[in-house]
């Protein structure tokens, strides 16, 4: 009977790690889950039933609820400024950002000598920017801003479900036979080396949206092209760089 | 009695010599001259036509006149030199409108450019003066233009049409 009853408990666990994600929205076996939770039973009478509203005079809950002030959504976000500027002594300029970057608590990701890319903090980006505009012509900027927190909160959402699986599995050891153990420890295993992942996924997610990328070139020539325009006023067609070096 | 013609006289070649010289002194009478004294750090080609400066690391500064066709004023030049160059691809990165010392009024504009595998400055300074237009050009790496930049504005401020 037993052995039935903890084969059953397995399957189960095993379809919620299954639907993890789609549990934080509207956990799978929620009764079941209630039940397991202490003070879960609270809910429910705690709360007004149709009845007790009546008795309460609380006509209408549902706009009682919308007056509670929500609080803000904290957004997530991962943003890359990537510039091109022309400098006079590139290294110079590359030396001093370097600096500027770690003293706000950055980091190079990428010296070269014709192009710099910086990780820095979100509230020194606009700082590092201006300072390696300020340094020279800035002939392109732009800037990136990707929204993480739908991918944080779905990672934080499967990690959690992932540990009560966990947890709950845990409580089976105790009254399992030996085939049941060895079932459970797979089933955990699994479950450890997915929590591993997941972990990993979300501090990556969480280390772009704390730091911000600066992607700095010191070169124009690889963007852009000169074509040929004629112009309706003949000598403007003279002002050339090869007729004037030709001439010269 | 023979007529004399021109090939049995010789008259009509030296005629025709005559008038190409004619020309040719009009020609080099209408070209305006001009006068800038070398900014610091160039030296100047004396033989060549026009003014001709370089720098010993390739920064190169020469004039020329154009014809001021169809006559406008320097800010229709400068506006229609600008437009074009940025049509074409180069990048406008500073533009200065000033007068020389002789009260002359000029125009500066800087495009950045890529040249053999570079980033090039081209340099193009506009003086209108009656029916010619002076085009002063400057055209150098973006660096090694960088470092004598201030030197070739402070020329240009001494620039003058010779009478």
């Amino acid at each position: 009977m037993k052995i039935v009853v903890l084969s059953a408990s397995l399957v189960a666990a095993a379809l919620l790690v299954c639907t993890a994600q789609a549990q934080e929205a509207q956990p799978a076996g929620a009764a079941a889950a209630k039940a397991a939770r202490p003070g879960a039973s609270k809910i429910g009478p705690d709360r007004p039933t149709g009845d007790q509203k009546a008795v309460d005079g609380d006509a209408q809950p549902a706009k009682a609820v919308e007056n509670v002030p929500k609080p803000a959504i904290e957004r997530a976000t991962s943003l890359t400024a990537t510039l091109v500027v022309k400098v006079v002594h590139p290294e110079e300029v590359r030396k001093a950002a370097i600096e500027r970057a770690k003293a706000a608590g950055g980091w190079p990701t990428l010296v070269t000598e014709g192009e710099l890319h910086l990780k820095v903090p979100h509230e020194a980006l606009a700082a590092t920017v201006d300072q390696l505009a300020a340094a020279g012509i800035v002939l392109q900027k732009s800037l990136q801003r990707v929204d993480l927190t739908e991918q944080i909160a779905q990672m934080q959402a499967r990690l959690k479900s992932k540990r009560e699986i966990l947890e709950r599995l845990r409580t089976f050891f105790a009254d399992s036979d030996t085939q049941s153990t060895l079932r459970i420890e797979q089933s955990m295993t699994q479950l450890v080396i997915e929590i591993e992942c997941l972990q990993g996924e979300l501090h990556v997610a969480d280390a772009s949206a704390k730091m911000a990328v600066v992607q700095a070139s010191f070169q124009y020539h690889q963007r852009q092209r000169i074509s040929y325009v004629r112009s309706p006023f003949e000598w403007l067609n003279s002002l050339d760089i090869d007729r004037f070096l030709a001439d010269f | 009695m023979a007529i004399p013609t021109p090939s049995s006289t010789g008259w009509w070649p030296m005629l025709r010599l005559g008038s190409a010289l004619a020309v040719l002194a009009a020609l080099t009478a209408c070209t305006p001259k001009y006068a800038m004294p070398a900014p610091d750090g160039f030296v100047r080609f004396e033989d060549k036509k026009g003014l001709a400066y370089i720098t010993a690391d390739g920064v190169q500064v020469r004039s020329r006149s154009v014809r001021n066709y169809p006559k406008a004023d320097l800010a229709f030049w400068a506006d229609a030199m600008e437009r074009h160059l940025v049509a074409r691809g180069y990048l406008l990165h500073a533009k200065k409108c000033f007068k020389t010392s002789r009260g002359a009024d000029g125009c500066t504009a800087e495009f950045v450019l890529p040249h053999s595998g570079e980033d090039w400055v081209l340099a193009e300074t506009l003086f209108v003066h009656g029916d010619h237009i002076a085009v002063v050009e400057t055209a150098g790496p973006f660096d090694r233009y960088k470092k004598v930049a201030a030197s070739v504005a402070k020329a240009m401020e001494s620039f003058e049409v010779l009478p």
